[in-house]
Parts: structure tokens; C-alpha cells; sequence
């Protein structure tokens, strides 16, 4: 069995040899505008002309996946300005090789409370939607990933100014096989707000809690935000190989495109296309329309973390279970002091043994067949965001 | 052996050069091969030529968290020497939605002769199973109808029962069932025009019908992970090979591309020798996480019972340190553990239940199709 697999194996190698050489998909150098497809799944660009500027293995910081992924592919571009003197935007991404059965995590960034925007439209422990928007500041003296430091050298290379701030659009689409993280990188200088030099992370004008009294900068980040949450839609569909024919715009620009209609107004008119084909009765119709207008896209599609029924039960059942003591004790020991101290400390060891007892069971027990948890799984990415 | 194994490495280098065509128009009448696809999903369907033979449109049954649209049907045929060879069921999803598709009645379990769910969710499933399927009557989708007329006109003779291979495969979005219904003389090699052959029981006491359904079941388990890449647009780039052919291949075609890949990766320097090493370890084991536990009374119980134990324990520890009286302190003990298994039970129920209402309240919808052999 195992020499037929071996040779089946080397088969496959000698059939798939072109395969291998195309997984990946993009080289460094190369011109891409549109759409960028990394080991088979493609991501949408907004207009321009993307430098590929760096290709190269990335890897994962946070977490891990246990199954074959082969690699990580770590992919830098850049958009130069028209004068070719600097860059206006840049874009990472991180996509798996091979696919795995086990799902993928989310970013840490989408469960952060400290930066402008962290939205997750939907996670469980196989698959995950989410995106988030920060700010971005840059130190090009050290580099996270052999990409970037090609990228860096690539910039240079045809003196491009490189960016010390920019306002990052970060996105993560994940299924059971696939993974695409996207941070698309805007310079606000090409927005027509200043940036002032020198300011660390924490001090700069982006931070959340100084975005409110700046108009300017609140109003760029709406802006970015409603082209997120659009560009999220299209990445969904890239994980399933079928970016929508319409080009993704750029952020605050090309209002009128179909795919910026609200997803449930599209599928309102894919509906009414249904019927008018009569492919679905009036009354079908009619019954889908009020489903979809009532639920529209919340779909309530978030697992419930077991943490937090862990949580809710054990604030519960201490003082169930405390005030049964109480009598249990009294009846047995007889003495009130005795009784007391008796019922302090199984009040104290209560709570305790219990949460024990439920983590043991959803990790050791449950674990196994029941890690419907979203997980959090970060890569290494260039920049100072936090 | 080896024989067998140089011969399996020949034909999948050989089989795998013929790159697989994609077929995104077609209707009724035309010829099509794998990879079918409809409404932007790719079908994979054994190698060789099928003959779109009907085509429909089903409505679903609403469900609250809809709107599902509606699902097409497309029946192909592959007829080899004026006989049915085999038949491919498809149904797949009109409109995208965000709720996935539920469960299906097929994956439950029944009277299958194979039923295996991969990975099972509130948002997704992959199940496949074996089955027989009458074919000697007109019940099932409008394409059906259509189809046995397309074959009729043809000549084309179909067996009462065919060996049916089913896939379900579904995620938030999109939904595929596909059935592969193939004539049994070819699988057993014994015609058969009696449908009574083909039940459970029956099946257990007649070798060439066992062997039959082993095979297929094999073929399924093998190439089920193809339909799942699928739905997701990242099937192969050959056609799959059918039962016979397979039996003579590999049977796990799956982790032998996987293999393939890392070695491929390896070779390009993409990644280095530990790293090869160890994906190929996790190649070999790879299994989609099976499914949710869905809670439940028995789930509560098998809690209690073990947090008895470990709760009794500690419960007489402290009343023995307070009282230093064995009996008492198994008495405190005792009584605790009978009124805490009541309030455990209690609380972890309402607190299951309170937040599976929260998070889907329809999670364990039923959303089937008609098929052939069956109606509403």
C-alpha cells in the first residue's frame, strides 16, 4: 500500500510539475492591475498599475494550524504615484499554498477595541469574515518579511519615496480549505491630508479618540470604511474563484457601481430575475422578498464562544448551589459556626472546581469534535499598528 | 503488488495528461465532460462524455432564515453501446445566500448502505453516501421526466435500480448535491433487472451485489473530498475517475495530490526538508474536524456524572477539615452531590438552550431536494 502511494505520489509529481511551478502565480517585477491571483485565489486591486514588489514564504505569529498547508505566501505591491517619485499604496497579503480540512483563524485585529473599525461578519471555527481599519506607521530600517525587505529594495530600485504613515484597510476571508489577509495600505498625503512627521503610533492623529474632533481625517475613514466593507464581498467571492466583473474602485470614488448597492438589494433583483424567468410562483417570491428584507445581511452566523457559556454558567450555579448548602450543612454539622465556616469554604471552592471542570471539558473532552471556537491566527506583517 | 502499484503510477501520469475541459453553457442534448459548471460552481463528474439529458428548476421549502432562492436540476447521461452507464443528478443553487443550507434528510442517518458525514455545522456539510435508486418510474424533478424521454427517443435502455453514489456539499453560501446513479451490471457484473436485489438485507448474502457496493462505497470515500473542492471552484484539473478505474488507481486520490504538492513545493524550495516532513505526517492524517456537538440531555448527564466525582471528592475533603467526622462528612458529601446533580443538570440546560436560541434558531433545518425515485 504504502509503495503504491509512493509511486502514485511520484506520478502526480511528474503529471502536476507545471502545476507546482504556478501555484504561487505572481513573480516579483511583475505588472498586475485588477485582480492579483496568489496560489490560485485571487484578490481584487483598486485601479492602477500594482508593482509586484515583493514575493516570499510568510509565517504565522499567533496560533498555528496543525494541517499541510505547505506555505504561507507573503505578497507586497505597490501603486506609484503618477510622477513616479513615491508610493500612494501599498497591499500585503498572506494566502495559504495548499488547502487544509481544518479552517483557518481570525485576526486579532478584528477583535480590537482601539482601533477605528473592527467588524466580523462571521466566524466559527472553520470559516471567517472580518475587517478592520487602522493606521499604520512604518520604520523601513528593519523589515518583518523577506518580502518586504525585496520590496523595500524594489522601491528604492526606481526611487519611490516610501511612506512613514499610512491608513490600513485590513481584511481576512477564511473557509474550511482556504485563506486570503489582505491589508491594503492608503496614504493620506494622496488624499489631501497632511501628515505630520515623527508622530509615534500612539500619538498620531489617526488614533481613535482624536478622529472625532478632525473632520477631515473622520471623513476619510467613513470613506474607507463603506470601501471596506465593500471590498470584503469581493474577497468573499475570491476565496470561491469568482470576483465580481465590475472592478473594484477606489476608496470614495465610483459611487454608482452595482457592486456598491447593498447585497440585499442585489439579491432583492437576482430574486425578482427568478420570477420574472418564472422560475419561482408570485407567492414565492413574495414570502423570499419579506425574508430578506426583514433579516437582510445580519445573519446571526456567529458561533457562540464556549468561554463565554462557560462563563454564564458558572455565575449561576454558585449561589444555586450555595444556598443548598446551606440547609445540607446545617442538617448535618448541627453547630451554626461550624455550618458556616463549612459553608464558606465550599461557597469558595464552588465556583472554582466548576470552571475547571467546564475548561476541562470543552478543551480535553469536547475539544476534539467540538471546536466550533473561532480561533485567532495572526501572520507577520510589516508596520507598526498597535 | 507491485505490479499493481508501477501500473497505478502509469495510468494517473498518463490519465492525468489529458487536462479536464470546463463547461459553463450547455442544454439539453448537448455533450459535455468534467468539469460541469452551473451557476458558478464547479461539478466534477467521472471521465468520459455525458449527455445532458434534462434540465428544471425546483423551488425550495422556505425556511425562516431564507431566502434560498431557488435550486436548478440538471440530469446527465452516460450511455456506453445503447445502455445506460450511468446517470449524474445535480442540483445546485440559484442565488448565493449568507445562512448555508442547512441539513439534508440523505445525510440522516437511515438505510443507506454507506453514510459518512465529513464535517457537519450550523453553516456547512459534506456528507456521501450509497444508496439504491428506482429508476423504473417517472418520480422526481421535471428534469427527470424530461430525461427519461431525451434516453427513450434514444433507445436507451435503463435498469430498474441503479447503485447510487451521493454528495452533499454545502457552506454559507452554496449548496451542491450531487447523485451518481450507476447501472449495477457494471459494478457487479451480474445484470439485475430485480429491484428486490438491492436491499440491505439482500445485498449482505449475495457477493457479486456486496462486492458491488463495496466498490462504490470505496470509489465515494475517495473522491468525495473532489465535489467539496467544487463548491468552492478548485476541483481538479482532470476529470475524477470512475469506480472501476479507481479500484485499479488509488484509493486515495486526495492525500496522494497533497503529497504530490508538498513534494512539488519542496523541489521549487519553496519550503525545506523539516517542514516537508512534517506536513506529510499531517498530510497522512488530515481529516476535516467532524462536527458541532449539538448539546443535548446525554451531553448534561455525562457533565454531571463526572463533575460528581470530582466534585464529592472535594466536598468531603473540606467537611472532613471542618468536622474531622467521617460519617458526617460522607453524609455532607452524599447530599451534595444529590442536590447539586439536580441544579447542574438545570443550569447547564437553560444555558445551552438560552444560547443556541441566541445564535441560530433554526440550526438544525431540514433542506432537501426532489430526486429521481422520490417526490415532494
Amino acid at each position: 500500500m504504502r509503495t503504491a502511494r509512493s509511486l502514485a505520489v511520484i506520478g502526480l509529481s511528474l503529471a502536476g510539475a507545471s502545476h507546482g511551478a504556478q501555484a504561487q502565480g505572481v513573480t516579483a517585477g511583475q505588472i498586475v492591475t485588477r485582480e492579483i491571483v496568489v496560489a490560485g485565489k485571487p484578490t481584487p486591486l483598486p485601479p492602477g498599475e500594482w508593482s509586484v514588489a515583493g514575493v516570499g514564504a510568510g509565517s504565522i505569529t499567533t496560533g498555528d494550524s496543525e494541517s499541510a498547508y505547505g506555505l504561507i505566501w507573503n505578497v507586497v505591491l505597490m501603486r506609484p504615484t503618477a510622477d513616479g517619485r513615491a508610493v500612494d499604496a501599498m497591499i500585503e497579503l498572506n494566502v495559504n499554498d495548499l488547502g487544509v480540512s481544518d479552517g483557518w483563524g481570525l485576526p486579532s485585529n478584528c477583535a480590537r477595541k482601539d482601533i477605528h473599525l473592527a467588524r466580523i461578519r462571521y466566524k466559527s471555527g472553520w470559516d471567517a469574515s472580518c475587517f478592520f481599519i487602522t493606521h499604520s506607521h512604518w520604520d523601513w530600517r528593519k523589515t518583518a518579511t523577506p518580502a518586504w525587505t525585496d520590496a523595500v529594495r524594489h522601491a528604492r530600485s526606481r526611487g519611490w519615496t516610501l511612506p512613514q504613515a499610512s491608513v490600513t484597510s485590513g481584511l481576512r476571508v477564511a473557509n474550511r480549505r482556504d485563506v486570503i489577509d489582505a491589508r491594503f495600505h492608503f496614504l493620506p498625503a494622496f488624499h489631501g491630508i497632511a501628515e505630520p512627521q515623527g508622530a509615534a503610533w500612539s500619538q498620531s492623529p489617526w488614533r481613535m479618540t482624536h478622529l472625532a474632533m478632525d473632520e477631515r481625517r473622520s471623513g476619510f475613514a467613513r470613506t474607507l470604511a463603506a470601501w471596506t466593507e465593500l471590498t470584503s464581498g469581493y474577497m468573499e467571492a475570491g476565496l470561491k474563484r469568482r470576483l465580481p466583473a465590475t472592478p473594484l474602485p477606489n476608496p470614495g470614488v465610483d459611487a454608482q457601481t452595482p457592486e456598491r448597492d447593498s447585497l440585499v438589494k442585489q439579491r432583492l433583483a437576482a430574486l425578482e430575475r427568478l420570477r420574472k424567468a418564472g422560475r419561482i410562483s408570485q407567492a414565492n417570491f413574495d414570502e423570499q422578498a419579506r425574508m430578506l428584507t426583514e433579516n437582510k445581511r445580519s445573519s446571526a452566523s456567529s458561533s457562540v464562544d464556549p468561554a463565554a457559556v462557560a462563563a454564564s454558567k458558572t455565575i449561576t450555579y454558585p449561589p444555586l448551589a450555595a444556598a443548598s448548602n446551606l440547609f445540607i450543612d446545617a442538617s448535618w454539622v448541627g453547630q451554626p459556626f461550624t455550618a458556616g465556616v463549612l459553608l464558606l469554604l465550599q461557597t469558595a471552592a464552588d465556583g472554582v472546581k466548576f470552571y475547571i471542570h467546564e475548561w476541562a471539558w470543552g478543551s480535553l473532552v469536547g475539544g476534539p469534535h467540538q471546536r466550533d471556537d473561532a480561533r485567532a491566527l495572526d501572520f507577520a506583517h510589516e508596520a507598526v499598528d498597535g | 503488488m507491485a505490479l499493481k502499484a508501477a501500473r497505478a503510477a502509469l495510468l494517473l501520469s498518463l490519465g492525468l495528461c489529458a487536462a479536464a475541459t470546463e463547461t459553463t453553457a450547455f442544454s439539453v442534448g448537448d455533450k459535455v465532460q468534467s468539469n460541469l459548471v452551473i451557476e458558478g460552481k464547479q461539478i466534477p463528474l467521472p471521465r468520459g462524455e455525458w449527455l445532458v439529458a434534462g434540465a428544471s428548476v425546483q423551488e425550495v421549502k422556505l425556511v425562516e432564515s431564507g431566502p434560498q432562492g431557488a435550486v436548478r436540476t440538471v440530469i446527465l447521461a452516460q450511455i456506453l453501446n445503447g445502455k445506460l452507464s450511468a446517470l449524474a443528478e445535480i442540483n445546485a443553487n440559484l442565488i448565493p445566500v449568507e445562512n448555508g443550507w442547512g441539513q439534508s434528510g440523505a445525510c440522516a442517518k437511515g438505510d443507506q448502505f454507506l453514510l459518512v458525514t465529513r464535517y457537519r455545522s450550523d453553516w456547512d456539510l459534506s456528507c456521501v453516501f450509497v444508496v439504491a435508486t428506482a429508476l423504473a418510474d417517472a418520480s422526481g424533478p421535471a428534469a427527470w421526466t424530461q430525461a427519461r424521454s431525451v434516453l427513450s427517443k434514444a433507445n436507451v435502455v435503463l435498469p430498474e435500480t441503479a447503485l447510487t453514489a451521493g454528495f452533499r456539499a454545502s457552506d454559507r453560501q452554496d449548496v451542491v448535491e450531487l447523485r451518481l446513479h450507476f447501472n449495477p451490471a457494471l459494478l457487479s457484473g451480474v445484470p439485475s433487472r430485480d429491484a428486490s436485489v438491492w436491499t440491505a438485507d439482500s445485498v449482505k448474502t449475495r457477493p457479486a451485489q456486496r462486492r458491488a457496493v463495496e466498490t462504490l462505497s470505496a470509489w465515494a470515500l475517495g473522491v468525495d473530498g473532489w465535489i467539496d473542492r467544487g463548491l468552492g471552484n478548485e476541483a481538479a484539473r482532470e476529470p475524477i475517475e470512475g469506480p472501476q478505474r479507481t479500484a485499479i488507481l488509488s484509493e486515495t486520490p486526495l492525500t496522494d495530490r497533497k503529497l504530490a504538492d508538498l513534494e512539488a513545493l519542496y523541489n521549487r524550495g519553496a519550503i525545506d526538508v523539516a517542514s516537508l516532513g512534517k506536513q506529510e505526517m499531517a498530510a497522512l492524517s488530515e481529516r476535516p474536524v467532524l462536527t458541532k456537538d449539538a448539546g443535548g440531555l446525554s451531553a448534561s448527564v455525562r457533565k454531571a456524572v463526572s463533575y460528581r466525582f470530582f466534585s464529592a471528592a472535594v466536598d468531603y475533603v473540606l467537611a472532613y477539615a471542618v468536622t474531622l467526622g467521617g460519617p458526617v462528612s460522607a453524609g455532607v458529601a452524599a447530599s451534595i452531590v444529590t442536590v447539586h446533580s439536580i441544579i447542574f443538570v438545570v443550569n447547564d440546560q437553560l444555558w445551552d438552550g438560552y444560547y443556541a436560541w441566541t445564535a441560530k434558531p433554526d440550526a438544525s433545518r431540514v433542506i432537501d431536494f426532489v430526486h429521481i425515485g422520490q417526490t415532494r
